[in-house]
């Protein structure tokens, strides 16, 4: 009888061993969680993720945004200048040395968690797996870039370090170009790896990670590297001669989505959307649009975002700038101050009377798609509520790029609709241009010959100007040197260096700049650029001729003229500026307005541009200060790179590895 | 086996008999009903009957045993007698003789480790509700605490110590609470569980008696058995009742209008001196003329009573599109009814023949709430029934069963439904200038009217649990063991929204409308009906061998054996917006968007959770001659709750006893001490007690939950897609927390009616799990959760208990108990913070300045006009006072703190602790010096006994609005009765004028008006003045009783009936400046605090009756 009893006992404990298995209830065992193909799409959806609360990943996929939240595409009231196509407004750099906080790793630790439970997962087979391996390392690349954008050189790792891993979580900083060798390495296999399509798996082409998705972010992400390396002067250490093989990855890339031969430029319209090139960025639906490599969807009641309510008639905005709007050709394809076509003397020209309006006609017609052509849309003196003519913007010009025509009223609150490119074709043309002007450029500035070949300009920035009502003149190359109908460009608003008479930037360099500038106004590209071409300063409006980033429109605001319109009228309108030292409300009988690039003070003249800023003291503290790169001293280049918080030179100290953590150029003692 | 049942018969049948006859009483000569006769080394037995007598064949030879519970057993030699009278005395100690262990009993004499056993008496005849209530106070060492008087509400309990661990999220926050098992398993909720039903109750304190609970029992174990019928007894029928009238001990009671409006006017007389904003007593208004109306009103009505109807013009009035107030409304009384019922009916019956043995009972409990309108209410019902049945002579089984189903109704929060704003929080959240009640028959927007619209929220708890057992006895030495209990509690919540109609008393002002106010729907989004239910099922297997051997004067007893058990709590949410009618809430009956979730996400606050546990035990008990004791514990455990890797672990311990008064030297003077023991022990335990999930790696899902909410919100394929997030991080060294336990103890006996016990402790918990050293951002997330740390708790504990019965048959009984410990951390990674956690702070520990005096005008600098300097919007002080800029804004009347470092500044340094500025120890929040004590006495049927509960010490700084005046005035414009006293000066409101600066209240407790906020700002840095002192003494009950004597009853066939009086929370004595129970302690929600349900003083009348 005790043999049975001992006997029950024995079965029993030896049954223990699953008895003690409870996972967690609510939340998944990490163990025990890659097990298919759908647990691992499940975590991958997080890297896309545009959910604010959870973290989202740099703006890579954030489109739209949802909810009130917006991307790049839009600027709010108030908020500091994100590039010099907005009108201007405070400082969005650190001008001291935080307490706290630095480089964001958990991208990487995610990336590099994805990618070795991916190795390890069961339920795949080998070609699944290499696809969500490729995917894997797609995404690390991504994060390391967010992190050498803003940081430079930074401890790079491709396995997950455990937090008893002391000496590799304190290691020195690797350079960056280690750094971007292994993206290099990531983007290759990914490219190689990674399926070119997942439609016939239920996902729209579009709507994942696939090769053409991977290649067009890789050329995006390698022009930016290449940019740096080349550009950046000596003080931040980075290896100039890296910069070359750089653009040819760029532009290998860029090949790779051209040749593929599934993408175009896109002719086609939507209703509302005007031409198509604005088609694009106010279409319900994306799917199949050529030019459309990838694109985040909205759904009513699910997902829907706000960009298109806060371009639309009820709210009011910063505005577009002067100098954006001077950056468009004139339709010949020539440079507005060089074209015989033009009149700029605005109180001579009917162009520029109310330049903006029928001004536009003259110009390049993507103004058309970027800027509302109709009216100046200032505020009415009447207005006094949330709605009505609570559009205006501070410059008289506002966004058109991302508001469908039809939506101009009933675009309301959080529930917008329209479907956001994440990335499209014509940047991976013009991110082609440019790494293969760079490529036949032999110097950083002057006056010099870009012998590009006119083969690569056709397949590239000409496709864009065929675009189906577009339609501008070839960029021809004659002699390195740009041209349009055999007549050369040469564009006096061209930077100048410090000696005052050489140019800085080659004409052919410029020109092509130019047009990535026009074809990607407005969708957040512009602040990356000028950061890696060393170009930040085109943001400081007391400079010339960045005078006009604090400019808008020029009106007449004489008595029975409506400054809208031109034509008589009793209405009257006030000029707001925002500033938050000064925020007064100016009714028409001192308008804040001057005609010369001098800012002027209260009750300036009936005529003239309007500023955005008007203190001479709020624009010199307020305004944007760096040096070009040109003058070649650390003396406000320290913006190009963003300082390590003190916390982490403590714990460095503390752990015993003071001297592995150096603070970025220009950062020390602040 | 067969066997020895042949054998008796045989035996049985060869014996020569003849018949016993006698009478058993006690000492007073009373029948004793129901003893036990029986023939020693037989089973040849009976009972007394009602009378006392009984009738016995019994052999020629041999001897009688007399027994019966209570009293000391008995045994006389057969002889030739024919009559054999007996009378037993009264035992002091034998209840107590024998003590419920861990698997198993033991002779209390014999114990080697810190057990305490409870008098389940002081269960019987109180107007309690839950075992847990009753076990306030009753034992050293135990703290239980309920911060609020809610209805169905568990109380926490803690064992040795306010913290176990300070686990910094890791462990849950109820570390080191004990384990507290019903028959050896535990259950989800004390509550469900009827205190008359307990038999017995033991206190595992110290290691070496928790050992063979393994994990579970790192805080202690607290073994409650339910009664069982006992074998060889008559059928006894056992009913009480009890009837109860409850108060509230204390409440806060508001201070009238013009007196709380000129308070609020005061703090916006700070602001702006000459014309100060309106006072906003909660969306109604006063200013200095309107004040005067206040006090007219209090003159023309102030005692009389206007009934619920609201007069413009008289009450209230709009001025200027302004709602201003006039009338002063006590909420407190508008809210609470000053008396609720409860009553409690309990009936068992129990009994047993030579085979079996029966115990079955019923309980019925209703508690009605303070509630004035829509009252809240409590009902519970138990059913328990055990049967015990002797197979053969080898095996006895039993089955325990147990039903237990409770209903709490409370109204659903029409004002707010976020559950800190329930209608107690809506009692003191305006001014008593905020109107209650109806204009032209239409309510206005107020809390009590709320309650009075709303539906009834439900929840409802079945507790179903069912034991089985079997106890076989495989030789004389070896028994073994087995019980399977199978547990489940369902609880539904069923939370019945609706829409609540009033006058937008809260809005702007219609100057349309008679009233002036628009009439419609003022909630917002309560309009839903929501289900909640939630599961909890225990599965629990003891199997376990017990030996028991004598070899001369050598005792082993070895008990061996094996646990498991299993928990899940699991559930889901079901809500629907939109109901068809408010007063028909069904999930049916709605139309609008439904949700359903998992359990948590809604009403009921438990989340899904599992954990199961497996371990194999052992003691081995050795005595030698009942001097020299010794004690050897073993668990080897294992717990769901940690990794595959690190699941199992083996925790030894062992405890020593030396009873020296067994010793031959000793003999002189044992006949004043009749027995002591030394005792030693000493263990180490893991801790079990951790967050779910501390130890593995998990990813947690997110899913869309509505629009732009949720989820990737990367939409594809119709849906916005979930997605997982990254793997939460593990330390690959994380391990176990050790709590080790050393324990010496004395027993003492004198002259047999004064016992004392004595027990001093250390614990010390270390590999404390605790956030881990800083990592740096390069690891991409925070540093997991690391093994760093101890915390050291010393404490002591005394009990002394006097029970004597002289001779006139008076008996008297006085116990008391004491204890204290403090909590220190030992190890700790590297901080020098002041107040924060680092080596050598003591838990609970409260640091701030010290109080100096108020400010008065002649400490600044004025100018010729007499106005005070103003320079950086500071008041210029004089030189050599130091200055507060660093606090904030101090001008005459404000708090004027010590500059206790003497550099001439106010501030908190640098918060280290080599400098931490004029901060210093104010207290500690930990109560300190428990005490309890008993006065009892009977006499002739007569019983009388109280109860005393209290705390010596405890102090902490409470920031609210019942401690504070002036606390969030945007949220509470409240003045409390008990904060009238502030440095006032009414009517002067030109501060060049000289006495704008002077108080005109002479000595006030509190400083000049000032909105602090919810920090601890200004006036109300934390300080030594305004600490709220805990420390309290309790007349925690008294009873007073009666029994009819036995002859009399004996002939209704009653056994006892006693009719008693029982009065809980009789009076209270304590320090506190803010109107709330002591025992409300400092702990809870600071914004809410004493916003929450009163404790209460309750008076019942009962009767027992046994049949």
């Amino acid at each position: 009888m005790k043999i049975i009893y001992f006997a029950i006992i024995a079965l029993f404990l030896a049954s223990c061993t699953n008895y003690l298995d409870k996972g967690p209830l609510t939340s998944l065992s990490s163990a025990q969680y890659w097990t298919s193909e759908a647990s691992i799409r499940t975590f991958s959806w997080g890297f896309l993720s545009g959910n604010t609360s959870t973290g989202v990943f740099g703006n890579y996929f954030f489109g739209y945004g949802q909810n009130y939240s917006y991307g790049p595409y839009y600027e709010n009231l108030g908020g500091a200048p994100t590039s010099d196509d907005y009108a201007g407004g405070g400082n969005i750099f650190a001008t001291t040395v935080p307490n706290t906080g630095a480089w964001n790793y958990a991208w990487v630790r995610k990336a590099n968690i994805f990618i070795a439970s991916v190795q390890t997962a069961t339920g795949i087979n080998d070609s699944t797996r290499n696809h969500w391996l490729g995917v894997g390392r797609f995404f690390r690349a991504l994060a390391y870039e967010l992190i050498i954008q803003s940081y430079g050189d930074c401890p790079y790792y491709n396995t997950v370090v455990d937090q008893s891993q002391t000496a590799l979580l304190y290691k020195p900083r690797d350079p960056r170009s280690l750094v971007v060798d292994s993206m290099i390495a990531d983007f290759d296999y990914a490219i190689a790896h990674t399926r070119v399509s997942e439609v016939t798996l239920g996902y729209p082409q579009g709507t994942t990670i696939t090769r053409d998705v991977e290649a067009a972010f890789a050329s995006r992400i390698m022009l930016y590297e290449a940019s740096v390396f080349r550009y950046y002067p000596t003080v931040f250490g980075y290896d100039k001669s890296k910069a070359s093989g750089y653009y040819q990855k760029a532009k290998q890339y860029a090949l790779d989505v051209i040749n593929s031969g599934r993408y175009s430029i896109n002719n086609s319209t939507v209703s509302g959307g005007g031409d198509p090139l604005r088609s694009l960025f106010v279409s319900y639906n994306l799917a199949g649009n050529p030019e459309v490599i990838m694109y985040r969807s909205y759904a009513s009641g699910i997902v829907s975002h706000s960009v298109e309510s806060y371009c639309a008639y009820q709210n009011a905005q910063v505005g577009i700038s002067k100098n954006l709007l001077d950056a468009f050709l004139c339709k010949d394809g020539l440079p507005q101050k060089q074209s015989p076509t033009i009149n700029l003397d605005p109180t001579t020209s009917s162009f520029s009377y109310r330049k903006f309006k029928t001004g536009t006609s003259l110009l390049d017609p993507r103004i058309g798609s970027t800027i509302c052509p109709d009216s100046l849309r200032l505020q009415s003196a009447a207005f006094t509520g949330a709605n009505g003519d609570a559009d205006y913007a501070l410059t008289g010009m506002a966004i058109r790029k991302f508001l469908n025509d039809n939506d101009y009223y009933t675009a309301s609150l959080n529930t917008n609709l329209t479907s956001a490119p994440i990335v499209c074709y014509d940047e991976v043309l013009l991110n082609y241009a440019e790494a293969c002007a760079e490529i036949a450029n032999t110097s950083i500035s002057g006056n010099v010959p870009v012998p590009i070949a006119q083969s690569d300009l056709d397949i590239s920035i000409n496709k864009l100007r065929d675009r189906l009502m577009i339609a501008m003149p070839h960029l021809q190359v004659i002699g390195g040197y740009p041209a349009v109908n055999n007549v050369m460009i040469n564009d006096p608003d061209r930077d100048v260096n410090p000696d005052g008479t050489s140019y800085e930037v080659p004409p052919m360099i410029w020109e092509i700049r130019r047009e990535r500038r026009i074809e990607l106004a407005l969708e957040g590209f512009r602040f990356y650029d000028l950061m890696r071409w060393g170009k930040l300063h085109y943001m400081d409006y007391t400079r010339t001729p960045q005078l006009t980033v604090n400019r808008g429109a020029w009106i007449n605001m004489s008595a029975g003229l409506d400054p809208k319109t031109g034509n008589s009228s009793s209405l009257t309108y006030k000029l707001k500026p925002l500033l938050a030292a000064n925020n007064v409300d100016n009714t028409v009988a001192t308008p804040w307005l001057g005609t010369t690039g001098t800012p002027g003070g209260g009750g300036g003249p009936a005529s003239g541009y309007i500023l955005y800023s008007t203190s001479s003291t709020t624009i010199t503290s307020r305004a944007f200060k760096s040096s070009g790169f040109g003058s070649g001293t650390m003396s406000g280049l320290e913006v190009y790179l963003s300082p390590i918080g003190k916390d982490q030179f403590t714990l460095y100290q503390n752990a015993g590895y003071g001297n592995n953590l150096t603070q970025n150029p220009g950062w020390t003692g602040r | 086996m067969t066997f020895f049942l042949v054998l008796f018969t045989v035996a049985g049948s060869y014996a020569q008999t003849r018949v016993i006859k006698g009478k058993v009483v006690d000492a007073t000569n009373q029948p004793i009903i129901g003893a036990t006769v029986k023939v020693a080394g037989t089973s040849v037995g009976t009972i007394t009957d009602v009378n006392g007598f009984y009738s016995l064949s019994v052999a020629s030879k041999g001897k009688l045993l007399f027994s019966f519970m209570g009293y000391k057993p008995a045994e006389e030699a057969i002889g030739d007698r024919s009559v054999i009278n007996v009378t037993l005395g009264e035992s002091n100690v034998q209840l107590n003789d024998v003590v419920v262990v861990g698997y198993g009993t033991q002779r209390k004499a014999n114990l080697t480790g810190a057990v305490a056993t409870v008098d389940t008496k002081v269960l019987d005849s109180r107007p309690i509700t839950d075992v847990s209530r009753g076990l306030e106070g009753v034992t050293s060492g135990l703290t239980i605490t309920a911060p609020t008087g809610d209805l169905g509400v568990n109380p926490s309990i803690m064992l040795r110590g306010s913290v176990g661990s300070l686990g910094n999220g890791a462990s849950t926050s109820g570390a080191g609470t004990p384990l507290v098992l019903i028959d050896g398993v535990e259950v989800p909720s004390l509550m469900m569980i009827n205190p008359n039903d307990i038999a017995t109750i033991s206190v595992l304190k110290d290691a070496a008696s928790c050992a063979v609970y393994g994990a579970r029992a790192t805080w202690g174990v607290i073994l409650i058995t339910t009664k069982q019928g006992r074998k060889n007894q008559p059928t006894t029928v056992d009913y009480s009742f009890n009837m109860s009238e409850n108060t509230p001990t204390i409440t806060m009671k508001e201070a009238d209008a013009p007196t709380t409006a000129s308070f609020l006017l005061a703090v916006n007389q700070r602001a702006n001196p000459t014309n100060p904003a309106d006072a906003n007593g909660g969306f109604v208004y006063a200013n200095a003329a309107t004040i005067q109306t206040m006090k007219q009103w209090l003159t023309s009505y102030g005692n009389k009573n206007l009934g619920d109807n609201i007069v413009r013009g008289r009450d209230y009035d709009i001025i200027g599109g302004k709602f201003y107030g006039y009338r002063t409304y006590d909420p407190t009384d508008l809210y609470l009814r000053r008396y609720t019922p409860m009553s409690q009916h309990n009936i068992s019956i129990s009994g047993g023949g030579e085979k079996t043995s029966y115990n079955i009972s019923g309980a019925y409990l209703d508690q009605s709430g303070q509630l004035k309108v829509n009252p809240d209410s409590y009902k519970r019902y138990n059913l328990n029934a055990n049967v015990n049945s002797s197979i053969n002579e080898w095996l006895d089984v039993k089955l325990n069963t147990a039903l237990s189903n409770s209903t709490l109704t409370t109204p659903f929060n029409l004002m707010n439904t976020a559950s800190r704003y329930n209608s107690f929080y809506y009692m003191y959240r305006w001014s008593s200038f905020s109107p209650y009640g109806y204009i032209d028959g239409q309510p206005v927007k107020d809390g009590v009217d709320a309650v009075s619209q709303a539906n009834d929220n439900t929840t409802g708890s079945t507790l179903s649990r069912i034991t089985i057992s079997a106890t076989a006895k495989i030789s004389k030495e070896l028994t073994f063991d087995a019980d399977y209990t199978y547990s489940n509690e369902d609880t539904q919540a069923t939370v019945r929204g609706g829409d609540f109609y009033a006058l937008n008393t809260w809005g702007t002002p219609d100057p349309t409308t008679p009233s002036g106010f628009d009439y419609g729907i003022v909630s917002s989004n309560t309009n839903y009906i929501e289900n909640d239910f939630m599961y909890q099922r225990t599965r629990a297997f003891n199997g376990y061998f017990t030996f028991n051997k004598k070899i001369k004067l050598n005792n082993i007893k070895i008990i061996a054996g094996v646990n498991t058990e299993d928990f899940i709590q699991d559930g889901f949410v079901a809500k629907k917006a939109n109901l068809i009618l408010n007063s028909q809430a069904d999930l049916a009956l709605a139309t609008g968007t439904q949700t359903v979730g998992p359990i948590g996400s809604g009403y009921l606050t438990s989340s899904p959770t599992q954990w199961s546990t497996a371990g194999a035990f052992g003691r081995i008990n050795y005595s030698y001659n009942d001097k020299y004791l010794a004690e050897f514990d073993m668990r080897y455990d294992g717990s769901s709750l940690f990794p595959a890797t690190n699941r199992w672990a083996i925790f030894p311990s062992g405890s020593l006893g030396w009873r020296f008064t067994e010793e031959k030297f000793m003999k002189p003077v044992t006949n004043i001490l009749t027995s002591g023991k030394l005792r030693a022990s000493y263990g180490v335990l893991g801790n079990q007690d951790v967050a779910p999930n501390s130890f593995i790696s998990t990813l947690t899902p997110y899913y869309g939950t509505s629009v732009n909410t949720g989820g990737s919100l990367w939409y594809v394929n119709g849906a916005n897609q979930t997605f997982t997030g990254t793997p939460s991080t593990v330390s690959s060294s994380l391990t176990w927390e050790k709590v080790a336990t050393a324990d010496f103890g004395v027993d003492l006996q004198l002259f047999n009616d004064l016992g004392i016990t004595y027990d001093w402790y250390q614990r010390v918990t270390s590999n404390m799990i605790t956030a881990g050293t800083p990592v740096p951002l390069t690891f991409g997330t925070t540093a997991a959760y690391q093994n760093f740390g101890s915390l050291t708790t010393d404490g002591w504990e005394l009990q002394l208990n006097y029970r004597h019965i002289f001779n006139n048959g008076l008996t008297v009984n006085l116990s008391a108990g004491l204890s204290d410990y403090i909590q220190t951390i030992t190890k700790w990674v590297y901080s020098t913070s002041y107040t924060g956690y680092r080596v050598g702070q003591r838990i609970g520990n409260v640091y701030g300045y010290k109080f100096d005096r108020f400010f008065t005008i002649d400490d600044f600098q004025r100018d010729a006009t007499g106005a005070i300097l103003v320079s950086n919007g500071q008041y210029v002080l004089k030189p050599g006072i130091a200055t507060q800029s660093q606090l904030g804004t101090f001008g005459p009347g404000d708090v004027k703190y010590k500059d206790l470092n003497g550099d001439g500044a106010l501030t908190a340094g640098a918060g280290t602790v080599s400098d931490h500025g004029d901060m210093t120890l104010l207290g500690n929040s930990t109560p300190r010096d428990q005490y309890n004590f008993t006065i009892g006495a009977s006499w002739k049927g007569f019983d009388f006994n109280m109860f005393f509960q209290g705390v010596g010490r405890e102090k902490n700084w409470i920031g609210s609005s019942a401690t504070i005046p002036g606390y969030d005035t945007g949220n509470s414009p409240t003045l409390l009765t008990t904060q009238t006293s502030y440095w006032y000066t009414p009517n002067v409101t030109d501060p060049t004028k000289s006495n704008y600066f002077v108080s005109q209240v002479n000595d006030p407790q509190y400083p000049r008006p000032q909105n602090s906020g919810t920090a601890n700002v200004g006036n109300f840095e934390i300080s030594d003045k305004y600490m709220q002192n805990f420390a309290y003494l309790r007349c925690k009950n008294l009873s007073i009783g009666y029994s009819l004597p036995k002859s009399t009853i004996s002939k209704a066939y009653m056994q006892k009936v006693r009719f008693y009086v029982s009065i809980d929370n009789l009076f209270t004595f304590d320090h506190l400046t803010a109107p709330v129970d002591p025992e409300t302690g400092s702990v809870g929600d600071a914004i809410a605090y004493g916003r929450s349900y009163p404790f209460s003083k309750n008076y019942s009348i009962g009767l027992q009756v046994t049949y």
